[in-house]
């Protein structure tokens, strides 16, 4: 069993180490805003304030989807989302949101999507934390 | 910027379309106008846009919502000449080809590179508008001189009837 152990000690110490990781590191990179805006300050807060403020609806309609089994409403909700996270440099979020996107196009490994969706949330939460520091 | 000064943005995505609109507002000649459905758009076909940015998906405005392909189609109806650009956050190539085949000028995936790509269409449209303006003119030009050339046959045939003209040139 003593291998066994091991495993899953060193499994435990590796997902430790990945929220310690996550919680330091950033969600959002700025690199495309600030060179679209041109770094002007104010056209920048103005698109996370836009982002800040549409995010969280999205995602409970994407909830509200996913709990009622319509997966092409979740489809088309994660679909128009995706540009959004893409502009804010959400990396972890576009690859997560394309997924469910097309696992919910495909009806495909459904049982899988709750926990996706709870993965996102969590991550575009923390970016939007991090965008509401950027703009205050 | 000759020929284009009215474009249009269909995009039900609020965030897309102002930073579209943000994007080609440093052309001072263009005017922007934003809707968000194609419904509202096609109340104003009177403005008679150059350029439509319309969106492939309309699944916020409701279920009953216009699709980017009827509207696209309306548009080519009612404006032929009307270049539609195509956005759509789908890089399927079927969904681009569907697109053309009903008359879009080009397809944009909606990504960083969207906006850059958005004025590099509109450059290539104002090119041909003019290249079509200039083709145009020529076939005016050639029709104008084909017309005095058969004037002028007609004439000189005339007098060469009437015997107005020899067939003496004069300096023999």
């Amino acid at each position: 069993m003593f291998p066994l152990d091991f495993v899953s000690f060193g499994f435990q110490q590796l997902s430790i180490n990945n929220k310690y990781y996550h919680s330091m590191a950033k969600e959002t990179d700025l690199t495309f805003l600030e060179s679209f805006t041109g770094g002007n300050p104010d056209k920048m807060k103005k698109y996370m304030n836009m982002f800040i403020q549409m995010c969280p609806g999205q995602l409970t309609l994407m909830a509200n989807h996913l709990q009622s089994a319509n997966y092409d409403q979740l489809r088309a909700t994660a679909h128009s989302l995706k540009p959004q996270i893409t502009y804010m440099g959400i990396k972890r979020g576009e690859d997560l949101v394309k997924s469910i996107e097309h696992m919910a196009a495909e009806k495909r490994d459904v049982e899988k999507l709750p926990a996706m969706l709870d993965e996102f949330s969590a991550i575009c939460k923390l970016a939007i934390d991090e965008l509401k520091q950027h703009v205050s | 910027m000759s020929h284009v000064k009215d474009i249009f943005i269909i995009d039900d995505d609020p965030m897309q379309a102002m930073m579209l609109q943000d994007y080609l507002s440093k052309y001072s000649t263009f005017t922007i106008h934003v809707y968000n459905s194609g419904e509202e758009a096609l109340k104003f076909l009177d403005l008679k846009p150059q350029i439509v940015f319309l969106d492939y998906n309309f699944d916020k405005v409701g279920p009953d919502a216009m699709d980017g392909v009827e509207i696209l189609k309306e548009f080519k109806a009612a404006l032929p000449l009307t270049e539609v650009v195509m956005f759509s956050g789908q890089d399927r190539i079927e969904v681009a080809v569907n697109t053309m085949k009903y008359g879009a000028f080009d397809y944009i995936v909606k990504s960083e590179s969207a906006f850059h790509r958005s004025e590099n269409v509109i450059f290539n449209i104002i090119k041909r508008m003019k290249l079509q303006g200039e083709a145009s003119m020529y076939k005016r030009l050639t029709y104008s001189l084909g017309i005095a050339l058969i004037v002028v046959l007609i004439v000189a045939l005339w007098l060469y009837q009437a015997g107005k003209v020899s067939d003496n040139p004069g300096w023999l």
